[in-house]
């Protein structure tokens, strides 16, 4: 389980490294042709519990108002998974300007991890993660609010050959924060 | 210019139509056993002798002179001439509904049918008598399959005889709860008693070391999940004369000398039969691991193999041989521990250890220093159950068959024989 939150950590660290030293981005909402680059944190919060993703994401500002990304995240659910999204991040500006609202969709599938040893015998998937949702950019900054999704199902072997097998759809408000760099 | 208001109707209307509970589909699915009813008359009816026949799913083995008498498995009792190991062939099958153990002393073979205990006359091998039938001496509350959920026995339907799987799937919004039904443990069949029980008659048989037949001169002990049966055996009627409490989940006897050995899920228990034989008295309790645990014993030492599984208590990763010093029997002492695959059933001759592992073969081990117990040879490709070592045949069942073996050299066992079983010996019959 450590050497699998190394293994992203480090690809996490090199994707930062990689877009810090790429081409010179466009500034936020400096018009198309650049890279964008997020750094964002979120909370998902639901009548079943609430919990903390991490996000970054690199895309391309393919014009005025379009630009799309690929993204990667930790969701920590320890439910008894933790997911990690990978997804594509299409967001369209609202409008023009350093301060301005946008709409989000974030969809791609969620692979998933489990923390700690105390499920000795389990099979776990990730699955499908969509998240719908809207935001306001002020310069550096954003943040964001939507609706989050992510399934992941998992097999737990019990006594006597029984199998539980248990499919769940996290069903989350989502409320975000982003730094663009 | 900010356009906010695009953004903020999306998320009012999202927000609107969209919960935020989780979804949660459970689906259990675990395998069941239902009973298989038959009529006191047909139950009554239908013991009989008929033609040889292949096994199904061998059980408990009795060797006898040069007979091997086979339980299959709640289907009856194969009679095997083995007066030649290397060729043994059936002499007949003894159809006994609801069979589980067998025993033998003298002409006389006792085995169970479901609760009662029958006596055969086998003074001819090969044609076996019925000659006494004791109902009901069995309690049979918990004979259902370890570790597996039973549904109930409805007594009106008649005599339970057998028990069907089947697989059960339950689908539960949210988190299911325990599966319906009362969870049950009960008989794992296949059995040992023994032929070096002090103050034996003479003519009683051997068998494998997880029987819960045993008997010592005039007396027949049995276990069920939670007692010690003794019956009065001088005469073919058999006198049920004691029953008593021992423990729970009780799985196999093993007579040594003037004592039983009891093997049960957490302890070995130690009764005295020698001051009364009809009413055994416990001499010590030697507590271990949950786990299931056939035990044999040569000298002062006892050899107990725990091993965890479908059928055992749910404890995981207690596969291992213990080695208890027994020299004092009111305090037995732990003196090794070795870690073992899935050992079943196991026996001993001279410090020639074997131990059945299961679906992992048979390990030889080298007993002659109880405090260094050496494994000597590991025959992997054999599934097995239980065996007999027996002045230098080793029988070992497994649900594949019989297989005997040579073992007046432990380094080179030579394989005598097979009598397939189940699968196999129908594909032979093809």
């Amino acid at each position: 389980m450590k050497l699998r939150k190394s293994i992203f950590l480090t690809l996490l660290a090199g994707v930062v490294v990689f877009t810090g030293t790429a081409a010179t981005p466009a500034a936020a909402n400096s018009g198309a042709g650049g890279f964008v680059r997020q750094l964002g944190a979120d909370w998902l919060a639901g009548n079943d519990g609430s919990t903390l993703r991490l996000n970054l994401t690199l895309g391309y500002q393919y014009t005025d108002r379009f630009s799309a990304a690929i993204g990667a995240g930790y969701a920590f659910y320890n439910d008894p998974v933790d997911l990690i999204p990978v997804y594509l991040d299409l967001v369209y500006l609202l409008g023009q300007g350093s301060n301005t609202a946008f709409l989000q969709l974030k969809s791609g599938f969620s692979r998933s991890v489990m923390r700690g040893d105390e499920h000795t015998s389990v099979r776990h998937r990730g699955g499908l993660f969509l998240q719908p949702g809207v935001g306001i950019r002020m310069n550096d900054m954003s943040i964001t609010a939507g609706f989050s999704f992510d399934h992941a199902s998992w097999d737990l072997d019990g006594f006597a050959g029984r199998v539980v097998r248990e499919k769940v759809s996290f069903r989350r408000i989502q409320l975000g924060v982003g730094y663009h760099f | 210019m900010v356009s906010f208001k695009p953004a903020l109707a999306f998320l009012a209307i999202t927000l609107l139509f969209i919960a935020c509970d989780d979804q949660r589909t459970q689906t259990i699915t675990w395998t069941e056993f239902e009973p298989v009813y038959m009529s006191q008359e047909e139950f009554l009816a239908s013991v009989s002798v008929t033609e040889p026949r292949d096994m199904e799913e061998p059980g408990k083995i009795y060797l006898y002179d040069d007979y091997l008498f086979v339980n299959d498995v709640n289907q009856g009792v194969h009679i095997i001439n083995n007066s030649n190991p290397s060729a043994p062939y059936f002499a007949g099958f003894v159809t006994i509904p609801g069979n589980k153990d067998i025993a033998v002393r003298g002409d006389l073979l006792y085995a169970d049918s479901a609760g009662d205990l029958l006596v055969f006359d086998i003074s001819d091998f090969e044609n076996p008598k019925l000659i006494s039938r004791i109902k009901d001496v069995f309690n049979l509350s918990q004979t259902q399959f370890r570790g597996h959920p039973f549904r109930p026995v409805d007594p009106s339907r008649g005599i339970v005889v057998d028990w069907m799987e089947v697989e059960v799937e339950e689908v539960c919004r949210g988190d299911c709860h325990q599966p319906r039904g009362p969870w049950g443990w009960g008989f794992m069949t296949f059995g040992r008693a023994s032929a070096d029980a002090a103050g034996s008659t003479g003519s009683v048989g051997t068998g494998g070391s997880m029987a819960r037949f045993a008997i010592t001169g005039d007396q027949l002990y049995a276990v069920d999940w939670s007692n010690l049966v003794t019956f009065d055996i001088s005469a073919p009627e058999p006198v049920k004369r004691n029953q008593q409490g021992v423990g729970w989940m009780i799985e196999t006897i093993f007579p040594y000398n003037e004592h039983l050995f009891i093997g049960s899920a957490n302890a070995m228990y130690i009764y005295d039969i020698h001051t009364n034989p009809a009413s055994p008295e416990r001499v010590s309790v030697f507590r271990h691991a949950t786990a299931c645990d056939p035990v044999v014993v040569e000298g002062d030492y006892a050899y107990v193999t725990l091993r965890d599984g479908d059928h055992c208590p749910n404890i995981t990763g207690n596969n291992q041989l213990e080695v208890i010093d027994v020299s004092d029997l009111f305090n037995p002492k732990r003196i090794g521990i070795y870690k073992m695959l899935h050992p079943h059933g196991l026996g001993i001759d001279s410090g020639d250890l074997f131990i059945s592992e299961g679906d992992y073969g048979l390990k030889v081990m080298d007993a002659s220093d109880p405090y260094n117990v050496k494994e000597v040879r590991h025959i992997q490709d054999i599934r097995t159950f239980d065996v007999i070592p027996n002045d230098g045949v080793l029988i070992v069942t497994g649900p594949t068959g019989i297989i005997q073996y040579d073992y007046s050299d432990v380094q080179n066992l030579r394989e005598l024989s097979v009598i397939m079983a189940g699968e196999e010996a129908k594909k032979r019959n093809l």
